[in-house]
């Protein structure tokens, strides 16, 4: 079997095993959009109670979607690195190295399950939130831009988890710290607030954390926010970001692999 | 052996067990210290950067807001570690492959959740309220501490109906070829509950259901607590109140409902 046919049979196989697992899960799964959707809910009320009652309609959208994109990268990471303790406790990690499947290619398909469960929470959610509060969350100015923007982010979160996966498998890295880095993230990675409107001194760490290129084209689509960048400017430096995170990925995949085959699973699934 | 002995052996044992768990779990004892401060710190960024602390203070009907959102995110994550807790315990339990086991001891499956779950439901809630004392005494000197500590009590009150709820909810995990589907109860309860946001925002329907969950009422003491100085004991008697009529209840209806899973586990076996 050449090597292209052989990459593509695999990926085949972990995409069916992803579906297998949500059809099989029903419930479960029903129970993490509808998880996903009530914390959206929570969330953006309790930012609403911060602002002024004229500014609901315009400050609605803004909160709604920064939310969104947080629940986003936050149900990526989890999923994937989540996932690390249920290979492991099976024991199906080896199983794949020695069926040469990459174990890090298999973990990452559970990115087939955190998207499709945004994709199902999102819709349904926005609907329900606009005839809750009656802000023109549905109404976006560019459905491309926007689902561009949200799919740089599944692709920074996703390289972020298998970079995760790989550290969690050499070293004891709790799966709790990620909450702090994650929550963070809503401010300094400008998932919640735009580049503009931030404090100089958040807006100075935001330039480094790739998020904030994403939340910056995802809001342009949304709500029509010129990116800080422009948006020219901020796509190019969303790519070189995602560009330079692929190959870091990649490598400490590769490094990561090369430990394990040589002195096998030192983590315990921490994640 | 009589009712009060097995209760008395099954909190101690869990009591046993818990400890030595948390302290195989160093760092998940310390993020339990440090949740309540990252809840109230994710809100108070987002909401500070989108308006302002008096909007809030005027709108949910609280004195001093940094007090309240403190507090009530210490409520909203011993109502999590709770409700979580209790609910995925059965879960743990299958996983782990003990349930036969402890469904053929003789104090058998209803007594050890339900007693057995107090004492973990007890010692989360303490250390994420203990969490948040020093902020209680930083803005409300020795008063703010007396707070906590009623707070800690009524969350003692509203854990116990609660633990009814999740129990019943974690026992269909037993029953359904399924694994977790009921984590979305936990936010549920506190969506329900207004922890960070007035009642009135949300739709009639759940407005009503949020009077039949125990946590709005300790979200409510919460807010009373941040408008007074001294805390008002004619209100939050009544709230105790209630949440004991729930605690009642909710476990009359529990204990059955646990027993009627148990019978059916009994007889068809563990779906996994």
């Amino acid at each position: 079997m050449s090597g292209s046919t052989a990459y593509l049979r695999k990926t085949l196989a972990i995409v069916w095993l992803h579906l297998v697992r949500l059809h099989r899960y029903k419930l479960g799964f029903m129970n993490m959009i509808l998880t996903d959707m009530i914390w959206y809910i929570l969330l953006t009320l309790g930012a609403l109670a911060f602002s002024p009652a004229g500014s609901h309609s315009v400050m609605a959208v803004i909160i709604f979607w920064g939310i969104v994109m947080w629940s986003i990268m936050n149900n990526t990471i989890w999923l994937i690195v989540g996932w690390v303790r249920f290979v492991l406790a099976w024991r199906i990690f080896e199983d794949h190295i020695l069926h040469n499947t990459n174990p890090i290619f298999l973990i990452s398909g559970r990115i087939i399950t955190s998207t499709i469960v945004t994709a199902m929470a999102i819709p349904v959610i926005a609907i329900a939130f606009y005839f809750l509060t009656g802000a023109p969350i549905i109404f976006v100015k560019n459905i491309g831009l926007m689902v561009l923007g949200i799919v740089f982010l599944i692709v920074y979160a996703a390289l972020y988890s298998m970079m995760l996966v790989c550290l969690s498998l050499r070293l004891r890295i709790p799966g709790a710290m990620l909450d702090i880095t994650n929550i963070a993230m809503f401010i300094i990675g400008g998932l919640g607030v735009p580049l503009a409107w931030m404090a100089p001194i958040i807006r100075n760490i935001a330039f480094f954390i790739p998020y904030t290129y994403a939340a910056e084209i995802a809001r342009a689509g949304i709500a029509g926010i010129e990116p800080y960048f422009g948006l020219a400017g901020t796509l190019a430096i969303g790519g070189i970001y995602m560009a330079v995170m692929l190959f870091i990925t990649l490598v400490v995949i590769k490094y990561s692999i090369d430990y394990i085959r040589k002195h096998g699973v030192k983590g315990v699934g921490m994640m | 052996m009589s009712e009060l002995r097995y209760a008395r052996m099954i909190v101690k044992a869990e009591f046993y067990a818990y400890m030595c768990w948390l302290k195989n779990n160093k760092l998940f004892a310390f993020m339990t210290l440090a949740w309540p401060y990252l809840m109230a710190a994710f809100i108070l960024g987002l909401g500070t950067a989108l308006g302002s602390l008096s909007v809030f203070a005027s709108k949910v009907g609280v004195g001093d807001p940094i007090f309240y959102i403190v507090l009530a995110s210490g409520v909203l994550v011993s109502s999590i570690n709770v409700v979580d807790y209790s609910a995925w315990t059965l879960l743990d339990l299958k996983w782990l492959g003990v349930l036969p086991y402890i469904m053929a001891s003789p104090p058998g499956l209803r007594r050890v959740t339900m007693y057995g779950l107090i004492i973990p439901a007890m010692i989360s809630s303490a250390i994420s309220l203990t969490a948040v004392a020093p902020v209680a005494v930083f803005t409300e000197g020795s008063l703010g501490l007396v707070k906590v500590v009623v707070v800690l009590g009524l969350v003692y009150l509203a854990t116990i109906p609660l633990i009814g709820i999740a129990v019943i909810a974690g026992s269909l995990s037993l029953i359904f070829k399924e694994e977790s589907f009921v984590s979305f109860l936990s936010p549920l309860m506190l969506l329900v509950s207004g922890v960070y946001y007035p009642l009135a925002f949300l739709p009639k329907i759940l407005q009503v259901f949020s009077y039949i969950v125990p946590v709005t009422y300790v979200v409510e003491a919460a807010k009373i607590l941040s408008i007074y100085g001294m805390p008002p004991f004619n209100k939050l008697f009544w709230i105790a109140g209630i949440l004991v009529a729930m605690s009642i209840l909710y476990n009359l209806i529990a204990y059955p409902g646990l027993r009627s899973v148990e019978k059916n586990v009994r007889k068809h076996g563990i779906s996994t």
